[in-house]
């Protein structure tokens, strides 16, 4: 136990020291940055925290570079703005009744009358209270879950169940993702087969390079990923303006009254729903793929079925805001549950701490991150621990110093949100645009950035047309590697043994749940 | 009269940085064959770095990982000789790999120094026991199934080798670097392995045993431990690291390069060399230009008909 303490308190440390020993606040500064942009970002309709995580890492890195030295700065905005943009949102979704985030949605139901009502600042500040704590809940989760589930999968799982676990994974992604399981399922699949590019480990050469010897390390990560994500959805959002489909804002926008603030009698009296609504939105959230908004339609489901007053959901009652900015909130830390632990990104937000974590220095997530090396130290040369430990246990200090952002300066500034909240779509999205490109252009070699993001954005489009949801997509593309290199491993560990798969019980059970999830999309598929 | 052509000689040599000075025209790019985090990495860029503190040229380092550094060297070869696109790697990414590539040949590059030698050596995890190979083989013969991290054939050829030497059995794991061979032992993914420096502070910890050394001599972190031609395996894997250029590179321009590298590697105070002195003992490797040239050319040669006889 004495150890946990030891590495607990290197990881704290660790992110107020500088390179030469002294003391820095750089990081601290870097979440405020990314708490204060992320509150904005999500307050503006039409953007996201994981827009602006995507538009962020690339000028991050550019200003701090790759080295070591970088990650934390670098991380800790962009944790900032994850966590920042959880709150932002709810601001216009009760001032106007427009969400800043999709999973601000919900919000509107009760936000939106309780401010019509005169409650505006009452309604604010309900959702910043359910929001910031349902938050730190999961971040409490987190810290607790991470460290145990990498212990537990690296001590019991060899390679083949490593394998079926991912195998699992994005079975399980794309049954519950978006309305057509199946559309996901091929776009998991389609997202496996473009990554399939570049290296293959077998020694013979890369292949899928179609002569371009660029290609031989894969596609540029951060390209392909801006292009299919973000770009896209520009190009989309661009049609919708054109077309005039593009529903401005159901309301005249006309600021309403502020009202009285929050009591902490009130606050105290949230408590039992909010600690349903982040046990309901961590639960969720540690699953790869569900997402805020399904957290946040849980959520208030049960809340409202728990009430003594369920007619009452929808005309403006706190406990409904409650319900949905606690859930949706808390999904952000817990989705870092199976990124920290397994390497699997579960949303679009722990994709790009992936990549950012994977462009920066040496550290990398998985499970021996949590390898607890005892600390011990040769006079005269170095001292011997787990690196990447302290480094978790950094990423879990910055985590906390943004959720003490969030709860000073971000409740101050979703007071004063309601004008900023109205900045066109024309606007922003050449913008976006442009600094995409340009990001994509600087980071990844030049015209074959440029080129993949353009591609990338060329399918994501697609697929956005056909209704097909892009999430399933990238995480297949990210996850296909690991999978190659898990799956080549079992077979060439076995000795060539050709049902390597099916020899362990746990990679049997977890390949026959996935079979399970493909016969259920099928059905489900045939129905509709 | 030889004195003088000598003493000429020397004065010319000594006179050559002056007159042969070389600047790049824009940043160098520093191409390095691995992966982030890993032996290779680390040193190309704490050189890069000083390297640009020392002459003020602009070095980019840029990871272009995969294949035994061939992804990097299939690149590098079609860039022009400049000296202002370098590639880092090991010599086995052109003494061994070429041999699986139609595109690729020891020829179509140019040499330029190399920088450190490697610590090549067999391990395992030190809950296992094992200590010597003899116990690698009691294991196998007593029924444990054994599981070989190799990050390239190279090095899988050569665990093959060993475990034919040693008449047992084992299955191979392809690992991403040496990096990612320490992670398969360490996560119990295989339970033998290759590393070629990147284990020292494992090691130090007490987490892994050195079997044996895979080096001409035993390695710097268990010198009582034999190396395997002293048990009779006639095996070789130890490496270098290396800086090479583009087939054609102007010997004044390759010798400067060299000549900047090696003023660095033999400055007590350079990062770098602390580095090499810590990681890949006991001092930094320094054979350039032609000698290094031919030294690539005959290991080649070597790896072909070693290969030619796992073969048969």
């Amino acid at each position: 136990m004495d150890l946990v303490f030891q590495y607990i308190q290197l990881g704290i440390t660790s992110v107020f020291e500088g390179p030469e020993g002294g003391l820095t606040l750089l990081p601290v500064f870097m979440v405020l940055i990314g708490v204060l942009t992320g509150v904005l970002i999500g307050a503006i309709p039409g953007m996201s925290g994981p827009f602006a995580m995507a538009i962020a890492l690339p000028i991050l890195v550019s200003i701090f570079g790759y080295g070591n030295d970088a990650l934390y700065p670098v991380l800790g905005c962009l944790l900032g703005i994850m966590k920042g943009a959880t709150v932002g949102g709810a601001v216009p979704a009760i001032l106007f009744r427009t969400p800043g985030t999709p999973d601000a949605f919900l919000t509107t139901l009760d936000g939106y009358p309780m401010a019509a009502k005169g409650h505006a600042r009452k309604a604010i500040q309900t959702a910043h209270f359910s929001s910031v704590l349902g938050d730190n809940f999961s971040d409490l989760a987190l810290f607790i879950a991470a460290p145990a589930i990498a212990l537990t999968v690296e001590r019991i799982l060899g390679l083949p169940e490593k394998s079926a676990l991912i195998i699992l994974s994005l079975c399980f992604m794309a049954a519950v993702v978006g309305k057509a399981p199946l559309k996901g399922l091929l776009g998991g699949l389609l997202g496996m087969f473009v990554s399939l590019i570049g290296s293959a480990m077998s020694g013979n050469g890369p292949r899928l390079t179609m002569g371009m010897p660029e290609l031989g390390n894969g596609l540029p990560l951060t390209s392909a990923v801006l292009g299919v994500l973000v770009i896209s959805e520009v190009l989309v959002s661009m049609e919708d303006i054109r077309n005039n489909c593009d529903d401005a804002s159901s309301s005249d926008g006309k600021r309403p009254e502020m009202g009285p603030r929050l009591t902490w009698v009130e606050r105290t009296a949230m408590l039992p729903g909010i600690l349903r609504g982040a046990s309901i939105g961590t639960l969720i959230g540690s699953l790869p793929g569900i997402g805020t908004t399904t957290a946040a339609t849980l959520s208030y489901d049960s809340a409202k079925r728990a009430s003594k007053t369920p007619e009452a959901f929808g005309t403006g009652v706190p406990a409904g805001v409650v319900a949905t900015e606690s859930a949706n909130s808390a999904v952000s830390g817990a989705n870092l549950i199976p990124v920290m632990s397994l390497g699997i990104p579960g949303n679009s937000a722990a994709v790009f701490i992936i990549l950012a974590v994977e462009t920066i220095g040496d550290f990398a997530f998985g499970p021996q991150v949590f390898q607890f090396t005892p600390i011990r130290e040769i006079e005269g040369f170095d001292t011997i621990l787990n690196a990447g430990l302290v480094t978790a246990f950094g990423i879990f200090t910055m985590m906390m110093i943004a959720n003490f952002w969030n709860w000073t300066f971000g409740a101050m500034l979703m007071g004063v949100l309601g004008h900023l909240a109205k900045i066109p779509k024309s606007v922003m999205l050449p913008v976006i645009l442009m600094v995409s490109l340009t990001a994509a252009y600087t980071q990844d070699g030049g015209y074959l950035g440029l080129l993949t993001a353009s591609v990338f954005a060329l399918i994501g489009y697609v697929l956005r047309r056909l209704d097909v949801s892009i999430l399933p997509f990238v995480i297949g593309f990210l996850l296909a590697p690991t999978l190659e290199v898990l799956v080549r491993g079992a077979f060439t560990a076995s000795g060539g043994d050709p049902f390597f798969l099916l020899k362990s019980p746990i990679a049997l059970v977890m390949l026959a749940l996935s079979v399970f999830l493909l016969g259920r999309m099928v059905v489900q598929a045939r129905k509709t | 009269m030889r004195k003088i052509l000598t003493m000429g000689a020397a004065l010319s040599l000594l006179a050559a940085p002056a007159l042969a000075e070389w600047n790049p025209d824009g940043p160098i790019r520093l191409w390095i064959g691995y992966g982030a985090g890993g032996g290779t990495d680390v040193q190309g860029r704490t050189l890069a770095k000083e390297i640009e503190a020392l002459r003020g040229w602009k070095v980019l380092p840029e990871n272009k990982a995969g294949e035994d550094g061939t992804v990097m060297s299939a690149q590098l070869k079609g860039e022009e000789p400049d000296g202002q696109t370098l590639g880092f790697a090991i010599t086995t990414t052109y003494d061994f790999a070429p041999m699986n590539s139609d595109n690729l040949s020891p020829e179509d590059f140019t040499y330029v120094t190399t920088t450190a030698g490697s610590q090549m050596a067999v391990l395992a995890r030190a809950e296992s026991g094992w200590e010597t190979l003899d116990d690698l083989k009691a294991a196998a013969d007593a029924g444990e199934e054994l599981v070989w991290a190799n990050w390239g054939t190279q090095v899988e050829a050569g665990a093959e080798i060993v475990a034919r030497a040693l008449d047992i059995d084992v299955n191979h794991l392809r690992t991403k670097g040496g990096r990612g061979a320490l992670n398969a032992l360490v996560s119990m993914d295989a339970n033998v392995g290759w590393g070629g420096g990147v284990q020292k502070p494992l090691v130090e910890a007490g987490e892994l045993n050195i079997l044996a050394s895979a080096e001409t001599s035993p390695v710097a972190l268990a010198p009582e431990k034999p190396t395997l031609q002293d048990v009779g395996i006639d095996l070789n894997l130890g490496y270098q690291y290396i800086i090479t250029g583009p087939a054609g590179m102007p010997d004044e321009i390759r010798d400067e390069i060299a000549a900047v590298v090696a003023e660095i590697l033999n400055n007590p105070d350079s990062e770098t060399r602390q580095f090499i002195e810590k990681q890949y003992p006991p001092a930094p490797i320094l054979t350039s230009g032609d000698e290094l040239r031919s030294q690539v050319m005959t290991t080649y040669e070597a790896n072909v008909n070693m290969m030619e006889a796992l073969a048969e």
